[in-house]
């Protein structure tokens, strides 16, 4: 997972953000058309938006509303202007907090192949440097147009993110995340208990553990790809034996053999925004599927049916 | 290390694909049912009820004894709880976590 750094912005009144996303044109482009698919991606790390109407043609509305990662409502309004199939969508927006000074801007998004990936631009113009100054201070439009489409990479590659608000300072939940003593107390799934916690925490480093529960007996391995004090932590994420060696998911022979997992620590107030980007790494096709799957509501997966084998279990007993 | 084989979750999967076979694990869950209770609610036929019966059988979900000339079925509940164990773990794994995450730091200020 990497965040897009912003092109250079060629005027006071701009904002440009470029990203390559790993899949083809026609899935980015249903990701920006499909009213569901949407909502999926749309906002910075922890945002979820609800839409209120939803009309994708030229001189259409897009009325939705954001809520941020603690609870507060921004309501927008997106006008359609112009869209070019699989190649343009330009579009104006109004909004920002519902008692705040507004932001209005016009956004243009181009989409461009780039070898069976996907290269897209967003050029956001404000009516004023001013209005642009406010949008990147009091909103963090650059930081949160980056998370934006790095949210929506993520979906339209298979990748897997979460973010949660975390009620601590930044350096305690670092710490908690880095430190030996502390890792292994709070990191073993539900019902299983860490036996066995040794940490090399240094880029290339790793974190070996073992935890058992419930008559099971696993083992676990991290390789830390990359160290940034305390803002993100990547590691290699597999499947191990009591001496550290590879192992073998006991349980699914397509589960993918390596996962690569991110955390990004962000300040919000006093507490902390943890956000998880989980990816299979270096997969087949079989293991990507499997990941897929096992993933709450973004396949129609074996969750999906256990959901609702659970469901009728409830109606029927 | 872990006793769950892969050939049974496997099978145990491709079971639950079904509407059907999961109204029958439903039913059984209840309690033990003939063969005849179990396919009634189902509009389908006998041939058909005995067809998922028996991948519910072979994924070891389902077991059968025989009392005369009935057929009596009953869930097994370990395979059951084995493949719900399995994808629960997958499942939910970075939502647990980051639960796990505020609860400790909540007892460890």
């Amino acid at each position: 997972m990497t965040i897009a750094k912003p092109a250079q912005n060629a005027s006071d009144r701009e904002i440009v953000i470029t990203r390559l996303v790993d899949a083809p044109l026609e899935r980015v482009w249903r990701a920006w058309t499909d009213p569901a698919e949407i909502v999926r991606w749309w906002g910075p790390h922890g945002f979820t938006t609800d839409t209120n109407h939803r009309e994708f043609k030229a001189g259409g509305l897009w009325k939705h509303t954001m809520i941020g990662p603690d609870g507060t409502p921004y309501s927008n309004t997106t006008k359609y202007e112009e869209i070019v199939e699989k190649e343009r969508i330009v579009y104006t927006n109004g909004g920002g907090k519902e008692d705040g000074p507004g932001v209005h801007f016009r956004s243009t998004v181009t989409f461009k192949h780039r070898g069976g990936k996907t290269e897209i631009t967003m050029r956001a113009v404000f009516d004023t440097a001013a209005m642009r100054e406010h949008a990147v201070k009091q909103y963090g439009a650059i930081e949160g147009g980056n998370q934006t489409l790095s949210r929506l990479a993520a979906l339209v590659q298979g990748e897997f993110v979460i973010s949660r608000l975390v009620d601590a300072p930044r350096q305690r939940v670092w710490k908690a995340w880095t430190d030996p003593a502390e890792l292994g107390r709070w990191f073993g799934p539900k019902g299983f208990e860490t036996f066995h916690a040794q940490l090399d925490f240094r880029p290339g480093g790793s974190y070996h553990y073992g935890i058992k529960g419930n008559g099971i007996e696993m083992w676990g391995k991290w390789v830390f790809s990359e160290i940034e004090v305390p803002a993100k932590l990547g590691f290699v994420q597999s499947f191990s034996n009591k001496e550290g060696g590879p192992g073998v998911h006991p349980l699914a022979p397509t589960w993918p053999k390596q996962t690569l997992s991110t955390i990004l620590f962000q300040d919000f107030g006093p507490k902390t925004l943890v956000t998880v980007y989980w990816a299979p790494l270096d997969a087949t096709e079989a293991e990507r599927k499997t990941f897929l799957d096992g993933m709450a509501g973004m396949n129609e997966g074996w969750s999906g049916t256990f959901e609702r084998f659970d469901a009728y279990l409830g109606e029927n007993s | 290390m872990v006793n769950y084989s892969q050939r049974h979750l496997d099978l145990a999967f491709g079971a639950l694909a079904h509407p059907i076979r999961r109204g029958i694990l439903a039913r059984l869950s209840k309690g033990e049912a003939t063969v005849a209770e179990l396919a009634r609610p189902f509009k389908v036929s006998a041939p058909a009820i005995s067809k998922h019966m028996h991948i519910l059988e072979q994924a070891g979900l389902l077991s059968r004894t025989k009392h005369g000339r009935e057929h009596r079925c009953r869930l097994e509940q370990k395979r059951m709880k084995e493949a719900e164990a399995w994808i629960e773990r997958y499942r939910t794994f970075w939502n647990d976590r980051l639960d796990a995450l505020e609860r400790y730091l909540k007892e460890n200020p």
